[in-house]
């Protein structure tokens, strides 16, 4: 039953080769969408921030 | 002007990648709904969040460098405060599908709590009633019917 094991194997070796393709495939199309890591509000309050300290300061 | 022609911009463009997440929703392959729609989400989300932090922030500059000032711009972020809560749920919950449809072979990742957020982010930047809080409830209103698409998500997020 050698043979069959073979065959076995080659079909499991296909199989897997055929899903690895068509998943490199999808990815590669895939629109990547992760969102960026950077917080906007909280840079735009400690930017708004530094601006006044540096305007009253500026004034004194 | 120049917000007002940003604005349409990001409705038509909102709008057109919403529409194609919504044909793909009804197309028998789960996983190029999740693709559509995660690139809809991706397309909206690029116009509106700059937007949005600009209002933000012009809000803020609008306030006097004096006692008083200090305080508009703490009622600024206090009034913008529930909006970015829920802006940040609604990105963890697209950093979440994102990073499953990455990983799917056969099952696509559920959209359910992404839809759910993207509801929730309406509801909140809603109350703003600027240029972009405008935009956000348009594209958050067509996410709106592609969950009425998918059949697993109930009313509020959830997997039935």
């Amino acid at each position: 039953m050698s043979w069959l094991s073979a065959l076995i194997q080659a079909a499991g070796a296909a199989a897997g080769a055929a899903v690895q393709a068509w998943s490199a495939t999808r990815a590669n199309q895939r629109v990547k969408s992760a969102p960026p890591p950077v917080d906007g509000a909280d840079q735009v309050d400690a930017k708004i921030d530094a601006e006044r300290a540096a305007r009253k300061a500026a004034e004194k | 002007m120049v917000l007002l022609v940003k604005h349409r911009y990001a409705m038509s463009w909102g709008f057109a990648v919403a529409a194609v997440a919504l044909l793909a929703c009804t197309h028998q392959n789960g996983l190029a709904a999740v693709d559509a729609t995660l690139a809809a989400t991706s397309a909206a989300a690029a116009t509106i969040e700059p937007l949005l932090l600009t209002e933000y922030e012009a809000a803020q500059r609008a306030c006097p460098l004096t006692p008083e000032g200090d305080a508009c711009v703490k009622q600024v972020r206090e009034r913008w405060a529930p909006a970015w809560v829920s802006y940040r749920a609604f990105r963890a919950a697209w950093l979440a599908v994102d990073v499953a449809a990455d990983a799917a072979h056969d099952t696509p990742p559920d959209l359910c709590p992404l839809l759910a957020a993207a509801g929730d982010m309406h509801r909140a930047v809603a109350p703003l009633g600027t240029t972009a809080a405008r935009s956000v409830v348009a594209a958050s209103l067509v996410l709106d019917q592609v969950r009425l698409l998918v059949p697993s998500c109930t009313q509020d997020g959830g997997v039935r």
